[in-house]
């Protein structure tokens, strides 16, 4: 027995480490895209008001000191080394939690990283936020104040770490009272042992009270709910439920786990490989778990949101989307670089028009502004942005959102409101500043390589935007701005999705005089379809199809028919011509 | 004042105003006169403030750091404070002091600024506050709202104590599944009896009757749609609403975003005691659609908008052909029946559009708000308040308005007073603003709500909506009204028990 305690496991040290290391190199290489896709999600304000407004709920300082690192996500290498210390962390206070109780060295390997992996599993969902981890890391935290220090002050210590928990972690508190419960009932000796648990009973039941009739006016749901990490994932759901379980149960492993000598020896060859086991199955997990199609949606948001369309088109047409939301954002970058009509098959296109107009709802309302915006429809592309601030609160989207349209529309109080909002934060300060350069200064904002472009979009005459037939705004911005060479896009493209050749073939001939110098390749390959089933070649306005288009097209047909003629011949011959608006049209 | 606290504020005094004295000096001689006012937000100087305001805070808007106002009042009372960041923040106590002893007279503010490191005092042309006698009503009810479209998701009703910075909620709708709460309204001020509407899983309309409170379903199948803008008849037996189906659109030219609209609108009248509805409606009428129903204060007519149906889809262009004119119809309380419907306010002449008329308590005077077209000024930045003399029905435009919206407007109890909405700051969000009304053309400069922090309004985005004066606290809170929300909402025309008790 003495032999076997003198063997060293150093597994305290390596493990967290490792596991640190493993997890920060996954989230700068693999997982930016979830750093990404949460930093957006808020916008973190240095003012009291917003501490102030954080603090009126139970739950709420979790929360803001979730966004307050979130913030941080704007930077990949600070936002993988910040998200890794919290994810490491647990492990660390479960290490120290085992010191303090006293658990059988040959059982801390076995559990201590556990926590730490089952989060950063979790973590993969990309709703899966800093708070929830926050949330579990307070109760491990607190567990272990509880079992730290004097025995006889653990009847004071526990019921107050429960309520100051449950202000600061709102639900978080219900899980540190199992733990508390399920320890005292095994652990503790006489009396006490059931004294303990109905003090803390009390406590939590006043406490509950308390808050919930007295202190704020939240619903039951912030009580008892909030902030617990229930995504709407079943496997994230399933997760947090081992996680719940294995926190609460843990101690009392670690206590009676060594009971016996026979226990002891059975697990003692187990927990020298325990870590880089359990370490090597967190891995496959994240692996198997990873979801290169979410991740890819999530970076054609990055660069759509950073206005680096040519990357994002070259993204989409490389590592196609499968995604409606993906494939929007492809629209929306072609149609930021004129390149809709020319360019709209080069990437994959499953949705039909609606990948170029995302319907008015709140599943789209953070993205579908920026259709609006793209082809000069201000007001509207206002109204999504402000929409989304009200039912989200601030994002650093619909807050530069807001500034921009505020800027073009000549609406410079306002715009000055959101310029100081965005001014209070770390990631978006400069480019408040950059904007507040352009109030009250309409000449800079029509020479602003972004916005003026705007202006010179916008409709001459006023009409009424249409969100339940939004194709229909598209047709009457043209039709009050006939030099909007975005909403023409936009129009051939509806068209082309939607297959109406003859509508396409009829855009031709005004073509020229909009300042088109060749027929876009899309539209080339429209009026060789008309002409090929009509026998008429339209007026194309004094332009001309070019010799590589009627080329392609006549051995595209002889493919065709080759196909066609004979089902047995190989469909791959066509799949040369998967970029053409012919191969949509026949095959999509 | 216990003795011990009146030496400590008299020697934090005593430091403040040496430590002033170390940043600079106070002999004229380093004292720079500026033959201006100081630059002050809100701005306050000349406006006419009732003596039982909350501290009329401000920012000072001067370079500086260390700044001291100096108030004065004509009987030789003073007050000054000094402030590091411009912000002035009033003693609460001193200043109550201060305005009782200038009722009927005004108040003098001195600004002085200096900056660190340097000798000279910037001192600046005073300027006065009008105190009169006239008390206003020191309850002020509103709704903060983000002034959006079509979404929310946080919002409550609030009663702010004019007299102090102190503000309780009335309803927050997180209590009520976040439902929309909209159109609170008071009879005659009178905070015992109140109504308001919630619309969703929770929906009904809310009466709050002393310490009662009843859900109801106010809603018959005759009805276009449910109960919108209500009135209170003073006899508090009867309630009339517009019953509206609304719509809104949105505006694809930068010029305007919406427009909010009524397909058609009707006047109802509710029963408040029999639970019964009745339709305020002849077949003359009918050609009309009716809205924003207001009592006379006399119980005797009912004011409202009212403008002739329109046929066509409306769209852009042809809903600047839509105005509204004011009329009002008598009303027989014995046989809870009405008469025959006369113009007061022809807006439809003048190619204008008017809503929300308000009248005086002593039913003189109407306040109503003019505008280009349709009937949501809210959104109209051309809107202004207008004076109708109901005697004389001669109307002029109130020299209290701005270049922005001036919307929604109330009067308090002894119409010396009016609150209304005005987003004349940003052009967005509303803010309540006063005015002291004395007679027509004798209304004081308005002055916006006066909060603890001076910069609030510079840094809030939500509205203040439907200001509404009331004379004391309601009693009910946000927990009475999700406690009547678990209630069964009763129908009209069902027989009820009567309220629930408030806790």
């Amino acid at each position: 027995m003495t032999q076997i305690r003198n063997i060293k496991i150093p597994v305290s040290s390596y493990g967290p480490a490792l596991f640190f290391i493993f997890a920060a190199v996954y989230f700068y290489r693999f997982g930016d895209y979830l750093l990404f896709f949460q930093e957006q999600e808020s916008l973190f304000i240095f003012s009291g008001d917003y501490l102030r407004e954080h603090v009126q709920k139970p739950g709420g300082l979790l929360e803001y000191a979730g966004l307050f690192l979130t913030q941080f996500y704007f930077y990949p290498a600070v936002g993988s080394l910040i998200l890794s210390a919290i994810l490491t962390l647990p492990a660390i206070v479960v290490l120290k939690i085992n010191q303090r109780i006293g658990a059988d060295r040959y059982f801390s390997p076995l559990i201590f990283l556990v926590p730490s992996c089952i989060m950063l599993l979790m973590q993969t969902h990309y709703y899966h936020l800093m708070k929830y981890n926050l949330g579990i890391l307070l109760v491990y935290l607190f567990f272990l104040l509880s079992v730290s220090g004097d025995r006889k002050h653990r009847i004071i210590k526990a019921p107050l770490l429960f309520i100051l928990l449950f202000f600061a972690g709102s639900a978080y508190a219900w899980i540190l009272l199992g733990m508390y419960l399920l320890w005292y009932l095994s652990i503790e000796k006489g009396t006490t042992r059931y004294i303990y648990p109905l003090i803390l009973l009390f406590v939590a039941a006043g406490s509950f009270y308390l808050f919930r009739a007295v202190l704020f006016l939240e619903p039951a749901d912030q009580f008892l709910r909030q902030p617990l990490p229930l995504v709407d994932s079943s496997r994230h759901r399933i997760l947090f439920y081992l996680l719940t379980g294995v926190t609460l149960l843990y101690p009392l492993a670690a206590r009676v786990s060594f009971l016996k000598e026979r226990g002891r020896r059975i697990i003692k060859p187990v927990s020298l490989y325990a870590v880089p086991a359990i370490l090597f199955i967190t891995i496959i997990l994240l692996f198997k778990w990873y979801n290169p199609q979410i991740a890819g949606v999530l970076r054609l948001q990055k660069m759509v949101t950073g206005k680096e369309w040519d990357a994002a088109i070259r993204l989409h047409e490389t590592s196609p989307s499968r995604n409606l939301i993906g494939q929007f954002f492809y629209n929306t970058a072609l149609s930021e670089t004129n390149q809709l009509s020319a360019r709209l098959f080069s990437g994959r296109q499953d949705f039909g028009p609606t990948s170029l107009i995302l319907p008015w709802g709140e599943a789209h309302i953070n993205r579908g502004a920026l259709f609006y915006y793209s082809i000069g429809l201000i007001n509207e592309a206002h109204r999504w942005a402000y929409e989304s601030m009200v039912i989200y609160g601030y994002r650093p989207q619909n807050m530069m959102l807001l500034v921009e349209t505020n800027l073009i529309n000549g609406n410079y109080r306002i715009a000055e409101k959101y310029i100081a909002i965005l001014k209070r934060t770390i990631n978006y300060r400069n480019r408040a500043k950059e904007y507040e350069k352009l109030l009250y200064d309409p000449g800079a904002i029509r020479e602003h390589s972004g916005l003026g472009e705007k202006i010179r979009l916008l409709p001459g005459k006023d009409f009424f935007i249409e969100p339940e037939f939004p194709q229909r705004n598209i047709s009457m911005i043209l039709e009050s701005n006939p030099d909007n060479i975005k909403a023409l896009e936009y129009r051939i493209a509806w068209l082309l999705l939607t297959k109406d050749v003859e509508e396409v073939v009829n855009l031709i001939a005004g073509m020229k005089d909009m300042g088109y110098t060749s027929i876009p390749r899309h539209v080339e390959e429209a009026v060789l379809v008309y002409s090929n089933v009509t026998g008429i070649l339209p007026d194309l306005g004094g332009l001309e199809i070019s010799y590589e288009t009627r080329r392609r097209f006549s051995q595209y047909i002889t493919a065709y028919n080759t196909v066609v003629q004979d089902p047995s011949a190989n469909r791959g011959i066509l799949d040369r011509y998967n970029n053409t608006f012919w191969y949509y049209l026949h095959f999509n | 004042m216990y003795p011990a606290k009146r030496l400590y504020r008299i020697f934090v005094l005593f430091v403040l105003i040496f430590s002033f004295i170390g940043c600079g000096t106070q002999t004229d001689d380093n004292v720079i006169y500026h033959d201006r006012i100081p630059n002050i937000t809100p701005d306050y100087a000349g406006v006419t403030i009732p003596p039982n305001i909350a501290p009329m805070n401000f920012s000072v808007r001067e370079d500086g750091n260390f700044f001291r106002i100096d108030v004065e009042a004509s009987n030789g009372t003073k007050l000054s404070v000094t402030s590091r960041n411009g912000k002035v923040r009033f003693p609460e106590r001193e200043w109550k002091e201060l305005l009782e002893n200038s009722r009927g007279d005004e108040i003098e503010i001195r600004v002085f600024s200096s900056k660190r490191g340097e000798k000279v005092i910037n001192g600046f042309s005073p300027f006065h506050m009008q105190v009169v006698n006239d008390p206003v009503d020191p309850y002020l009810v509103y709704r903060m709202i983000h002034p959006g479209f079509y979404s929310w998701y946080r919002m409550k009703i609030v009663q702010r104590n004019l007299e102090s910075f102190r503000e309780e909620s009335l309803i927050e709708n997180q209590l009520l599944d976040h439902n929309c709460i909209n159109c609170h309204s008071f009879n005659q001020n009178d905070p015992g009896k109140l109504l308001v509407h919630i619309r969703g899983s929770r929906g009904g309309t809310y009466f709050i009757d002393g310490d009662e409170i009843k859900r109801t379903e106010l809603k018959t199948e005759d009805m276009p749609a449910g109960a919108t803008y209500p009135s209170w008849h003073p006899s508090g037996k009867y309630v009339a609403f517009s019953s509206n189906i609304v719509r809104q659109s949105f505006h694809a030219h930068p010029d305007k975003y919406i427009d909010v609209y009524d397909l058609t609108s009707s006047l109802i009248l509710y029963d408040v005691e029999n639970n019964e509805i009745l339709h305020i409606t002849d077949h003359e009428m009918a050609e009309y659609n009716h809205t924003f129903p207001c009592w006379s204060p006399d119980g005797r007519y009912l004011y409202f908008a009212r403008t002739k149906r329109f046929d066509e889809e409306i769209d852009a262009e042809n809903i600047r052909n839509i105005y509204y004119d004011l009329a009002r119809i008598p009303f027989y309380p014995e046989s809870r029946s009405f008469g025959e419907a006369e113009i007061v306010f022809n807006a439809s002449e003048i190619n204008k559009s008017a809503s929300f008329p308000k009248i005086s308590p002593d039913g003189q005077y109407m306040i109503f708000t003019l505008h280009d077209y349709g009937t949501f000024p809210v959104w109209y930045k051309e809107a202004d308040l207008y004076l109708l003399d109901l005697q004389s029905m001669e109307y002029a435009r109130m020299d209290i308005n701005s270049d922005d919206t001036e919307s929604y407007h109330g009067w308090s109890s002894n119409g010396k007073w009016i609150v209304f909405s005005s987003k004349r700051k940003d052009g967005l969000s509303a803010r309540p603003y006063f005015a002291y009304f004395g007679a027509p053309g004798k209304t004081g400069k308005p002055f916006v709500l006066p909060q603890k922090d001076p910069d609030l309004y510079g840094k809030m985005l939500k509205s203040f909506n439907l200001p509404e004066f009331v004379t004391g606290k309601v009693t009910a809170g946000p927990r009475d009204f999700k406690r009547a929300a678990g209630e069964v909402s009763l129908a009209a025309g069902q027989e009820y028990q009567g309220y629930a008790p408030l806790e």
